[in-house]
Formats: structure tokens, C-alpha cells, sequence
């Protein structure tokens, strides 16, 4: 039992998060949501030449073959610094596919460029413009289809860092290139992926969100000192900080039982997701609070991150379909609960 | 990172296993809160000695077998999967004894280790007086230095287990001129000594879990001085850290509540609301997320890392949890909740345990506190 990172981990990580500090900016997010153009293709390159992109890919289709921990601990800082572009699901979700599955190998040659994937988690296409190739779950048929074949209605996201795009299913068979069938565990598997990544979002997004806070309330005075010297400040954050510290382990195991195809890592995503999502909730609304009117404007930047957790709640399981399935799964493994099943 | 136990850590889990089900009493013991149940508790500690099971972690010469936190936590899974009695002299085995292995000399290593691990010394905690609650700093009860003795007078409360215990530890103000945190010193006091008057406290299941202590000239020698003297401020926050975390509330303990409340929940489900099967599914989860916290905490702690301030995020997750299991237990029992009688579904245990989970926020500094250190120590908010 060893439930620490190794240094390659750590280090990959802080130098990415080197990156994100100097290039993901708020500034730089709005001007993106301004033009109306969230995808920046000079940053999605730099991601590409940092390795971020392939992180996990598959050695021999030219990635860094790298475990899910450690892209795990990726996302987590894209969700930190609300990076715009598609990165994680590019590593969560279309690598995961290519790695699995030879013939989606095949079939993307491009394979630095953003796939999108869809499925009954996350039915909206996300960055149709700026991807070569769509991926379309279905319950257990892979459908791959050229991007520019695709006829969407564009949708708009409270969270304009999401370009989203409605398929239109009356001709679907337009840009077609292949669909697989029996395909049931590959979309389980990414299905899985979805929920590690996105609570892995959440977790980084929740701790980006108390970070603003404190920082706020040294800063803003009111009764001649600074608010956060108030107790009621102080313990609203420190509630916070205790969720998030309790989503973090639950987080790291999904991710290791999914790189380690462990037969419960779906119950355990689900956790890691619930887990994530109530830390987000928490540090939203109390991290809102702590700003007083100032955190409701569109001028200061706490809504950019938590916008961006109101979508990752709902997409790749939220908190009714995982709250199903969980306690399905407890009531059939009744006899198996209790302290000595943790790491079955 | 590598999440599993290795083959020799699964053998180990077998012995624990194999020792507890041959061992473990097949009628509970009677509560350690009285005295009948105390002596009971007693030489049960002394059963687990004779198989080296005190305390898995401590060296081998004093009883222990020199093994590592992740095995600790398994010897707690089985612990409380074999419904093994409490553990009596939990403030001596796992809140003094790694203080001792920190700051003890090799002679009080050698003299209260082992008797702590026989059972032969139950000791209780004396931190809190009638003025000084969360603000420890304020204590009064003095310890003045008179040839090789010290002199203590004073009061101390809320100590538990007291009422039957042959030792306490705690801090003691041994400079008159002293203030707060400073001049304060950690000392080892038997109970049998002359002045000592220990008054026992019925607490709200009647039963007195723990004491008032009076010291009228109570003399102890001076070998009797943890760490240096004036020191003891600083030991004193070392063992406040192994009780607010991982050391006196191991995860085990609440992972076998919730699953517990699980079978429960899923027996009656059919009359049961909505709102009770979340708090049944969160309080699942949050026992799981706890474990595996602990479970990364004891990785980090064996790789060589140190945690300080961060045990206050498990002691308020811990003693909310608690709280919101036993709560639910009892919405799910209705109007057979109040009974303390033993009649179907374990009523009395949970009826207990949901008294006790009242105290969970207050002792071991209380959540507010913690939410103080949280903040200003963690957060870097200003005091
Ligand atoms: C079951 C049980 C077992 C115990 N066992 C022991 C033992 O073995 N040895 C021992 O020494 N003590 C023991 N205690 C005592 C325990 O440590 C104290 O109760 C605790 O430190 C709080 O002190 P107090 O009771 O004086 O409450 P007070 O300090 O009077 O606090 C009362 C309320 O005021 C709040 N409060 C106080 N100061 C602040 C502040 N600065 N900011 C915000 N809120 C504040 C508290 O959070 C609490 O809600 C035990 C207590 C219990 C309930």
C-alpha cells in the first residue's frame, strides 16, 4: 500500500501548473468568451508540445503512455486555472477510446487533434468547429463521423467557456465513417472516465474557488479590519476547505482503479464524483458569500470558475443518477460493506 | 502509487482475524463506565497483551511489534469487524504512548510502556479545568518544584475515564510567573497518590465517564516530567494532533456504523422517505472518504511527511459523521428509538451511540475551535 504520488507525478504536474499560472489567465479567458471563441488553437498547440495532450496516449500511436493518476492530477489543475480547451476530455475520454480500441485507432489518424465525444451523459457536442472527428456512444455501438458532415443546432451554455452544439439526428448518417457494434464495456469504460474526469475538474475548480475567497477577505475591510478575521468568514471557509480535503483521496483511488481496470472502479468514480460535487457546491455558495455583492458581478472573476463546476456537476453523471446507482449496487453487495472491503 | 495491501500485510490481517474470533468475548463486556465493566475492560487489555496486540505499531520491547501505520489500520478493520470490547485504556495507548516514544526518556519509556500495554496503568487525560475549556492556555492547577518533587495544586474536569483510572496526564502551570501558553509543563500523576480526590461525573447515559480531580498538596517526583520543564505547551499540541486524527478515531469505527446503518436502512426501506436514504447513502460515502483520506494521510506520514494543523479537517469530518449516522438510525427506528432495552435492530447501541456522537463535536477541542485553526492556520486568515 503505497497511496502517495510518485516525484515524476509531482513534477509533471507543477510544471503544468507553471504553464497554466502564466498562460491561462482570467484576462485571457474572457477575451476568448469576448470574440466568441473559447478554443484557442495557439494554446491547444502549446498544450500538444508540453506532452499534456498525449500525456496518456499510447506510446506506439506517439503519446507519453502515462498512467490515469497522473493525468487525474492534470485535469485537476485545468480545473484550477478553468482552462477553456477540451484537454481533459481529450485525455479522459477520445485517448482512453484510441488506447482500448484498434479500430478507432485506425480510424483517427489525426490524433492530436480534438475528438469530441458524445454520449447520454454529455449529449452535447462540445467544440464541433475546432474537431476533426466525433466519437457518438450510443448504449453499446461506437458511431465515429466526420465533424465537418455534422448539421447542429449551437447551443449557449451559461458557461461560456463551453461551445456546445445540439446534433441533429434526422440525418444521421451524414459523415458516417463507421459504426462499431458490441461495444458495450468500451462505452462503459468511458463512461467511467467521463465521471473520474469531471469530478477531477470539480475538486481542482473547488479549491481554485476558496483560494479567490481567502485571498479576498484579507483584503477587503469593513469595521476597520480585514472581514476575514471574522469568525462567521472564517468558518464558512473552513467548511470548504474540509470538503474539499475529503474528495481528494476518493478522487485519486477512482482514477488508480480505472487505470488499473479494477472490477468496482465505476462504483468508485461514482464516489469520487459525489464527493466532488459536494465540495464544489460548498465552496461555491460559501466562497460567493465571503465576496458579499462584489463575488455577484460579472466583473470579478470568481463566476468564471464557478460557472464552469455547474456544468461538470450535471455532465458525466450528476448527483440523482449516481445517487441510483450507488445504493443499487450497495444493496446487491450488502454482505461485502463494512472497513475490510475498502480496497477489495 | 500502488493501492493494495501486500501478501504479508493480508497474512497479518488472517492472524489479527484468526486471534479475534478465537478471543473476543462472546458476551459484550459491561460498559468500562462502571467499575465492574472497568476491571472487565482491564483484563481484556491484558488478554490482547498476552498476543502482543496492544498497540502493533510500538517496538518490540514494550510489547508492540514494531509494524507501520498502514498495518494499524488493518489491525483497527479487524478490530472493530470482530466487535472487539473498547478499548479502555485508549488514552494511554494511543494519545500517551506516541508522546512518550517522542518526548519520554528511556527510563519512562521503560517504566509506562509496558505497564500500559499489560493494562496494569489505565490512564485518563487532564487537560480541561473549571476555566479553562478551549482556551487551554488559561490553566491554573500549578506544579511548583520543591527539592526533587513537584507540588501540584489545582483542579482539573472532564477527565475521562478518570473515575477508575490509576494515572493521569496532563499540563500543569510549574513557573508562578507565568502566563498562557508559556511555563506550563506535561506531567505523569498516579491517581493513589496522597491529596489526590477524584469525583466522578455521571454524563448523559448516567454513567460516570468522567471526573472531577482535586490535588491538595499532591507530591510526584520529579522523574514523573515529560520533556523539559516549561515545555510542555508544545507536547501537549503533539498529542492533541494523534487524538484529533488518525490515532484515536481510525476509520474503521465509522465504516462499521455506516455499513451497520446500511442494513438497517435496507431492512425497513419499503416505509421509509426519500430524504433518509440520501443521509443513509452520504453517511456510506463519507465513511468511505474518510478511510481513504487516512489511508493517503498514513501513505504521506511513512514517506517521511508531517501533519500539523490539518487533523482539524478529520476531527470536524469525523464527529459530524458521527453524528448525522446515528441520527439517521434513529429516524429510521421511530418509536422504538428511545428504548434502552436490548430488543430488535441493536436499538440500545444506537440510542447510546447517538448520545455519545453529542460529544463528538466538543471533545478533543471543540469544532469551533477547529474551524479556527483550520482557517487561520491552513487558510492564512488573520486571528
Ligand atoms: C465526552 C467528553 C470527554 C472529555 N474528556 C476529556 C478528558 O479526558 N480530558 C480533558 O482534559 N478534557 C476532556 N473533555 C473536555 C473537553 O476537552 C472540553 O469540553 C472542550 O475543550 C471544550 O471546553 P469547555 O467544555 O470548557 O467548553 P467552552 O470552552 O466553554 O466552550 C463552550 C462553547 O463555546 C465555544 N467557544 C469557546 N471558545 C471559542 C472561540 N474562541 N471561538 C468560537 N467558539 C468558542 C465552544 O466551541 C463551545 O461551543 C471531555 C469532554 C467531553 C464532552
Amino acid at each position: 500500500m503505497n497511496f502517495t504520488f510518485s516525484e515524476d507525478q509531482e513534477i509533471f504536474r507543477d510544471a503544468f501548473k507553471k504553464y497554466l499560472e502564466s498562460n491561462v489567465t482570467p484576462e485571457k479567458i474572457r477575451s476568448g468568451w469576448e470574440d466568441n471563441m473559447p478554443f484557442n488553437q495557439a494554446r491547444w498547440h502549446e498544450l500538444e508540445e508540453l506532452g499534456i495532450l498525449q500525456s496518456n496516449l499510447d506510446e506506439k500511436y506517439g503519446g507519453l503512455g502515462l498512467d490515469l493518476v497522473t493525468s487525474c492530477l492534470l485535469v485537476e489543475e485545468m480545473g484550477y486555472y478553468a482552462l477553456p480547451e477540451p484537454a481533459a476530455e481529450q485525455i479522459f475520454l477520445s485517448n482512453l477510446l484510441i488506447n482500448k480500441s484498434i479500430d478507432i485507432a485506425e480510424l483517427i489518424e489525426e490524433k492530436n487533434q480534438f475528438i469530441g465525444v458524445t454520449h447520454s451523459l454529455s449529449p452535447n457536442i462540445l467544440f464541433l468547429d475546432n474537431s476533426s472527428k466525433q466519437i457518438n456512444l450510443g448504449e453499446d455501438s461506437i458511431s465515429i463521423v466526420s465533424s465537418k458532415d455534422i448539421n447542429g443546432k449551437k447551443l449557449k451554455s451559461s458557461d461560456p467557456s463551453r461551445d456546445l452544439t445540439n446534433f441533429i439526428f434526422e440525418n444521421s448518417d451524414s459523415g458516417l465513417l463507421q459504426t462499431l457494434n458490441d461495444q458495450k464495456s468500451l462505452v462503459n469504460n468511458v463512461a467511467t472516465s467521463g465521471m473520474v474526469m469531471s469530478a477531477a475538474i470539480l475538486v481542482g475548480l473547488s479549491r481554485k474557488i476558496l483560494d479567490l475567497a481567502t485571498a479576498y477577505t484579507l483584503d477587503r475591510k469593513q469595521f476597520g479590519k480585514p472581514i476575514g478575521s471574522f469568525q462567521a468568514v472564517k468558518h464558512m471557509l473552513a467548511q470548504a476547505a474540509i470538503e474539499i480535503e475529503f474528495s481528494k483521496a476518493t478522487l485519486y483511488r477512482a482514477a488508480y482503479s480505472l487505470d488499473n481496470d479494477n472490477p468496482l472502479q465505476k462504483l468508485h468514480a461514482a464516489q469520487a464524483k459525489l464527493q466532488a460535487i459536494d465540495a464544489c457546491e460548498m465552496a461555491s455558495r460559501n466562497s460567493m458569500q465571503a465576496h458579499g455583492a462584489m463575488g455577484y458581478t460579472w466583473e470579478m472573476d470568481l463566476h468564471i470558475f464557478i460557472r464552469r463546476g455547474w456544468s461538470y456537476k450535471q455532465v458525466w453523471g450528476n448527483k440523482s443518477l449516481l445517487e441510483n446507482y450507488i445504493m443499487n449496487q450497495l444493496e446487491k453487495d450488502l454482505p461485502k460493506l463494512g472497513s475490510t472491503y475498502t480496497f477489495l | 502509487m500502488k493501492i493494495g495491501f501486500s501478501d504479508s500485510q493480508k497474512k497479518f490481517r488472517d492472524e489479527i482475524r484468526g486471534w479475534l474470533e478465537k478471543n473476543v468475548p462472546k458476551i459484550p463486556l459491561k460498559s468500562f463506565d462502571t467499575k465492574e465493566g472497568f476491571e472487565e475492560h482491564r483484563e481484556w487489555e491484558k488478554k490482547l497483551n498476552s498476543g502482543n496486540w496492544s498497540m502493533v505499531t510500538w517496538p518490540k520491547q514494550y510489547g508492540g511489534r514494531g509494524l507501520n501505520l498502514i498495518e494499524w489500520l488493518i489491525f483497527e478493520e479487524e478490530y472493530y469487524r470482530a466487535k472487539a470490547p473498547a478499548r479502555v485504556n485508549q488514552n494511554g495507548v494511543f494519545l500517551l504512548g506516541p508522546t512518550l516514544m517522542e518526548y519520554g526518556s528511556d527510563k519512562q519509556k521503560e517504566k509506562f510502556l509496558s505497564a500500559m500495554a499489560t493494562g496494569e496503568h489505565i490512564w485518563s487525560q487532564g487537560w480541561s479545568e473549571p476555566g479553562a475549556g478551549s482556551d487551554m492556555a488559561a490553566i491554573r492547577t500549578t506544579a511548583f518544584k520543591k527539592g526533587d518533587k513537584y507540588i501540584i495544586n489545582g483542579q482539573k474536569t472532564w477527565s475521562s475515564r478518570a473515575a477508575f483510572a490509576d494515572w493521569t496526564f496532563g499540563l500543569f502551570r510549574s513557573d508562578p510567573e507565568s502566563e498562557r501558553h508559556r511555563g506550563l509543563s506535561f506531567i505523569l500523576v498516579p491517581l493513589d497518590a496522597e491529596g489526590v480526590t477524584v469525583r466522578p461525573i455521571p454524563q448523559l447515559d448516567g454513567e460516570p465517564g468522567f471526573a472531577e480531580i482535586y490535588f491538595d498538596d499532591v507530591e510526584v517526583d520529579v522523574s514523573n516530567l515529560l520533556g523539559g520543564e516549561g515545555k510542555g505547551w508544545s507536547i501537549a499540541m503533539a498529542t492533541a494532533g494523534f487524538e484529533r486524527g488518525l490515532m484515536l478515531r481510525s476509520p474503521a469505527r465509522f465504516q462499521e456504523t455506516a455499513s451497520k446503518l446500511l442494513s438497517l436502512y435496507f431492512k425497513n426501506k419499503d416505509n421509509l422517505s426519500g430524504s433518509i436514504e440520501s443521509k443513509v447513502l452520504q453517511s456510506w460515502l463519507r465513511a468511505e472518504a474518510y478511510a481513504l483520506n487516512i489511508y493517503q494521510t498514513a501513505s504521506n506520514l511513512m514517506a517521511g511527511k508531517k501533519i500539523g494543523p490539518e487533523s482539524s479537517l478529520g476531527k470536524v469530518f469525523w464527529s459530524e459523521l458521527d453524528h448525522q449516522m446515528h441520527q439517521t438510525a434513529l429516524d429510521i427506528l421511530g418509536v422504538s428509538s428511545e428504548l434502552e432495552e436490548v430488543v430488535a435492530d441493536d436499538v440500545a447501541s444506537w440510542i447510546k451511540g447517538y448520545m455519545f456522537s453529542y460529544s463528538g463535536p466538543i471533545y478533543a477541542g471543540t469544532n469551533e475551535i477547529q474551524k479556527n485553526i483550520i482557517a487561520e492556520r491552513l487558510l492564512g486568515m488573520p486571528r
